[in-house]
């Protein structure tokens, strides 16, 4: 009986091993991960992302839940800035794990909901204390398949980013090797960014912009503010934010895994 | 004539764009900035006030919960080289307004920016830094800091009239903020305005708990009878002549 016992145990966990590995390749389209993104200034604007989907909705309460009661995951009185590319305004909230949602508007006030803050979206975060922010997630995009962000209108800021955790240059290759290898931009003639589109970069201690220019008869793809080729393509980090304001409207804004 | 039209529009727009100094004032964050009536004590920026007795501290109500009201504004003047001091009430009344206002939110204790604006621009030059502090008052002392300033420049020049008419037995409370001193930006956001530390622009206003204390204002019976007291030395003078 035990034998038989100790067979049948054997042959079902047989029989799970195979199952899991034959279902492998089903589960691992969903990526998980962490980035850490360190925001060391207290009431520094840093314009970030969060480069995962991180519980029901990406709301801000999921995305910096209490560690414990009356123990935040940032600093009480942190601001978020959640721009409105229609109103070129943005609405300011406050952390407070006093709050039932964990966060007040402006004022201070309890909000009845949390902020969402989804993959693609970049804000404003100006942290109380300094702090480095754990975003803990799955990857939104899953492994063989592309996201498309639609950018509606020309001329307009949208305050984005990458729909999957990216750092390096915002386009690969040169004019005289071709675009190649994985990059968030394609040069235009490839399926890409209009020539003339605006790649704005934030530096937090500056509270200056850098403002690019695509280019695809650029030897980089890029110009500077005034169309003058660049050596080499801006870069970001992963869990940076940035304004895209595309040349033409509806550019669709692909970004595969 | 159109081109002449065309240059002087360019630079308008130029200087627009040069002018534009910017502060985020789109929040007074709960975590730097904070306010508490003191009616233990005389607002220190008015000399020769006596301890009042009965008094207490506590945090400024909510404006739903109390109905009363606080008002504050972001004052700036050049920058010395060194945090700003302010001492006196005539010290604060050299302070600039940068025309930025706050009342008491919901929950007390805290503030709520008026007209929110995360690229607010403020009147002094581009690259330079200047002082700031944010003042805060009782609005029973006036709803605008033009007119409570009006009223405070009086009583530093020794006429309590226009206070006492203001106040109307009512208690009034003034009080600033810790100073601080900043850069402006010319992006949006702007500068930061309220922060625990200091940034790359400057140093923030970190100033929680700040202190609104009692208006001393004199009694009229107070007046009169100093008044009597002095018209009775005259008579007793005149008498021994």
């Amino acid at each position: 009986m035990r034998t038989k016992t100790l067979l049948l145990t054997a042959a079902a966990l047989l029989a799970a091993g195979i199952t899991s590995t034959q279902a492998q390749p089903v589960y691992s389209q969903n990526v998980v991960g962490y980035a850490s993104v360190a925001t060391p200034g207290a009431g520094v604007n840093y314009l970030i992302t969060v480069p995962f989907a991180i519980g029901v909705s990406n709301g801000a309460n999921e995305i910096w839940p209490l560690i414990s009661p009356g123990n935040p995951s940032i600093p009480d009185g942190s601001l978020i800035l959640i721009w409105n590319s229609a109103t070129l305004t943005y609405t300011t909230y406050q952390s407070d794990s006093g709050s039932p949602t964990l966060w007040d508007d402006a004022g201070g006030n309890f909000l009845p909901f949390s902020p969402t803050l989804p993959v693609g979206q970049g804000f404003f975060l100006s942290p109380a204390s300094p702090v480095t922010n754990t975003f803990a997630g799955t990857v939104a995009v899953n492994v063989g398949t592309s996201n498309v962000m639609v950018l509606k209108n020309a001329g307009v800021n949208y305050l984005v980013a990458p729909a999957v955790p990216y750092a390096g240059a915002v386009t690969n290759g040169t004019l005289a090797t071709g675009a190649g290898g994985p990059c968030l931009f394609s040069p235009d003639g490839v399926k890409g960014l209009p020539d003339g589109s605006l790649l704005l970069i934030w530096n937090p201690l500056t509270l200056k912009y850098t403002t690019y220019q695509s280019d695809s008869q650029s030897g980089s793809f890029w110009d500077d503010a005034g169309g003058n080729a660049l050596p080499a393509p801006p870069s970001i980090t992963v869990g940076q934010g940035f304004f895209l304001s595309p040349a033409n409207a509806n550019y669709n804004w692909t970004v595969g895994l | 004539m159109k081109k002449l039209v065309l240059t002087t529009v360019c630079a308008v727009a130029v200087t627009g764009v040069t002018l534009a100094q910017n502060l985020n004032w789109s929040s007074v964050p709960f975590a730097a900035m904070t306010a508490e009536t003191n009616s233990t004590a005389y607002s220190p920026l008015f000399s020769g006030g006596g301890t009042p007795v009965g008094g207490a501290i506590g945090v400024t109500g909510s404006a739903t919960g109390t109905g009363l009201v606080y008002d504050y504004e972001l004052l700036y003047t050049t920058f010395s080289g060194t945090q700003a001091t302010i001492s006196t009430l005539s010290s604060l009344l050299a302070w600039n307004d940068t025309g930025l206002g706050a009342t008491n939110g919901n929950t007390a204790g805290r503030l709520t920016v008026v007209n929110g604006n995360s690229a607010a621009a403020v009147p002094w030059t581009g690259s330079t830094t200047d002082s700031i502090v944010l003042v805060g008052w009782s609005a029973d002392l006036g709803a605008t800091w033009s007119s409570v300033s009006n009223i405070l420049a009086a009583a530093a020049a020794g006429n309590n009239n226009p206070l006492q008419t203001q106040l109307a037995g009512q208690l009034g409370f003034l009080g600033v903020s810790t100073t601080g001193y900043t850069q402006t930006g010319s992006s949006n956001p702007g500068a930061t305005v309220f922060a625990n530390a200091a940034n790359a622009q400057g140093l923030p206003i970190f100033s929680l708990l700040t202190p609104l204390y009692l208006v001393p204002v004199p009694e009229p019976t107070t007046l009169a009878l100093a008044g009597l007291g002095g018209l009775s030395l005259l008579l007793f003078r005149r008498q021994r002549k």
